[in-house]
């Protein structure tokens, strides 16, 4: 009766080895041929049991695999899924106390790590894993598919900064690849018109999902760059499922985008759906309504730009025009110049005028500005006496204030000041060389 | 001022940021800075002038019969 001698000796001796050596030892010298020997099917099930319960290989182990016809009975709080791959499947189980520690919510299609014991269930006349530790290990094939392609598009360089393309701030044309049909589409022209109604856009249709889809979104860049003429391209689609946001995980995709000539935006999905033409995108937008506001400008808030900068430097002439206009003031009422007055005066009540002008161009619209602006300008020019000590000159004039036009009106020994552009000179005369009305020199020379 | 701007929208607005910030710092001579006014009222005009109001095209890229690309006009709803 060896069977007992078997399930005595499984529960004599916890030590594997030995038992794997006898169980060799009985394939080795007792084939059974005996048909009165056979055996219940309980007692293979329990050999079985015995062989590989008895196994400290199978008795703590990590196994990897996909997730697949999960269940959480509810009422015992027990987990029941198998695990596979493309070669096999593993029942598994994972009772409540075990189940309590999974800190993720398993779902069909998730790659997972699994550690635990593997056994046998009688009744079930099945070996299954029992599982004391579940991690998750990506969303399955996809997913891995997806860090490896990430891995190595990023090992090449296509999601690098430097790379990317800026922007135009201001496109004329914008051409959208999506689905003809979708959602996504009606809501890209809709802000496109709100926000820039100048902007041409181009449609170019494309399927973005099922088996044609990669294909399609990357032929479109390409024929897209063909035509040129185009700022920006947006491409992407609403949202859905891993599966139908599929084909924007593509390398097919991933690089037309990358060799597009023309600045990319991506809007796939919703804001947590990151897809692979995301990171290769120069722009990445969570949604395409987005991508469709990162694609054009709000004109209305460029033209306040413009208006604010225009009016900006209006202020700023403003003050440099009432700088001189003080300037020629201070210098109207100087006592040197305050003499021959009455001209500076006639001249201060021109710059005034020349001043509202300016200030009525200020106010006036764009169009009527330049013209009269520049009038004003050209006057105040001819006006500002400061001007002509910019180029060199400089006024002189006598202790008492008297302007000098004639060397002969003074005397060695004197003392004169000299008006430059910035600041004055008070000098003494060393020599004084006179000369007639006419020109000549007239010889008089004090310092012989 | 006649001369066409040959710059695109944003060089026009980044030269006017410049010409303005200029004109702020205040340190110019009177005619330099009726120059700089002048250049920045002409690219204020041009920047405005490519934010026109008129609506653009909707277009659509189509392959013909021989496979080559073409592109249509479509009616301003697009019939999407």
């Amino acid at each position: 009766m060896y069977l007992e001698e078997v399930l005595t000796l499984q529960g004599r001796w916890a030590n594997p080895p030995a038992l794997i050596a006898y169980g060799r030892f009985l394939g080795a010298d007792t084939v059974q041929t005996d048909p009165i020997k056979a055996l219940t099917i309980g007692e293979i099930t329990r050999l079985i049991k015995g062989h590989l319960e008895g196994n400290l290989y199978f008795q703590n182990i990590w196994v990897q695999g996909e997730i697949s016809n999960f269940k959480h009975h509810r009422p015992s709080g027990h987990m029941y899924f198998t695990l596979k791959d493309d070669d096999a499947v593993l029942k598994c189980v994972m009772f409540r106390s075990r189940a309590a520690t999974v800190d993720f919510d398993p779902e069909d299609g998730m790659m997972t790590l699994a550690r635990g014991r593997i056994g046998v269930y009688e009744r079930g006349g099945s070996y299954q894993l029992y599982v004391d530790e579940l991690q998750a290990h990506g969303t399955g094939s996809l997913y891995l598919a997806f860090e490896q392609l990430k891995k190595r598009l990023a090992e090449e360089g296509l999601f690098e900064d430097q790379v990317k393309k800026v922007i135009p701030k201001l496109p004329d044309r914008v051409a959208v690849i999506t689905s003809e049909t979708g959602a996504a589409l009606r809501d890209i022209i809709q802000v496109l018109r709100r926000r820039n109604p100048a902007a041409s856009i181009l449609l170019a249709p494309v399927a973005v999902q099922g088996a044609g889809a990669p294909q399609e979104i990357a032929d479109a860049l390409d024929n897209v760059n063909l035509l040129g003429d185009v700022d920006v391209i947006i491409v992407g689609r609403g949202g859905g499922s891993l599966e139908e946001l599929w084909a924007f995980n593509t390398e097919v995709v991933a690089r037309a985008i990358f060799r597009s000539q023309i600045p990319v935006i991506a809007g796939v999905g919703h804001e947590t759906d990151f897809t692979i033409a995301c990171l290769v995108a120069d722009v990445r937008a969570p949604t395409p309504s987005a991508a469709a506001e990162l694609a054009v400008p709000d004109t209305a808030a460029l033209r306040r730009e413009v208006r604010n900068l225009i009016n900006r430097s209006f202020r700023a002439v403003s003050s440099r025009l009432e700088g001189a206009n003080r300037r020629l003031q201070q210098l109207a009422t100087a006592r040197p110049l305050s003499i021959p007055g009455t001209m500076l005066e006639q001249r201060g009540q021109r710059l005034d005028q020349a001043v509202q002008m300016l200030e009525r161009c200020f106010r006036g619209n764009l169009k009527d500005q330049r013209a009269g602006f520049r009038e004003a300008c050209g006057k105040l020019n001819a006006l500002n006496p400061l001007s002509i000590l910019d180029r060199g000159y400089s006024i002189l004039q006598t202790e008492r204030g008297e302007l000098l036009k004639d060397a002969s009106s003074v005397a060695v020994g004197d003392r004169v000041s000299a008006r430059l552009s910035r600041g004055w000179l008070h000098c003494s005369v060393d020599e004084v060389k006179a000369t007639a009305a006419d020109g000549s020199d007239k010889g008089r020379d004090q310092n012989d | 001022m006649t001369e066409e701007f040959k710059g695109s929208f944003e060089e026009g607005l980044e030269e006017l940021e410049r010409v303005v910030a200029r004109l702020e710092e205040g340190d110019l001579s009177l005619e330099e800075s009726l120059a700089l006014f002048e250049r920045g009222i002409f690219l204020a005009r041009h920047c405005g002038a490519r934010l026109k109001d008129a609506e653009g095209k909707l277009e659509k890229v189509l392959r013909d019969a021989n496979g080559d690309l073409t592109v249509v006009e479509l009616d301003t709803e697009g019939e999407v």
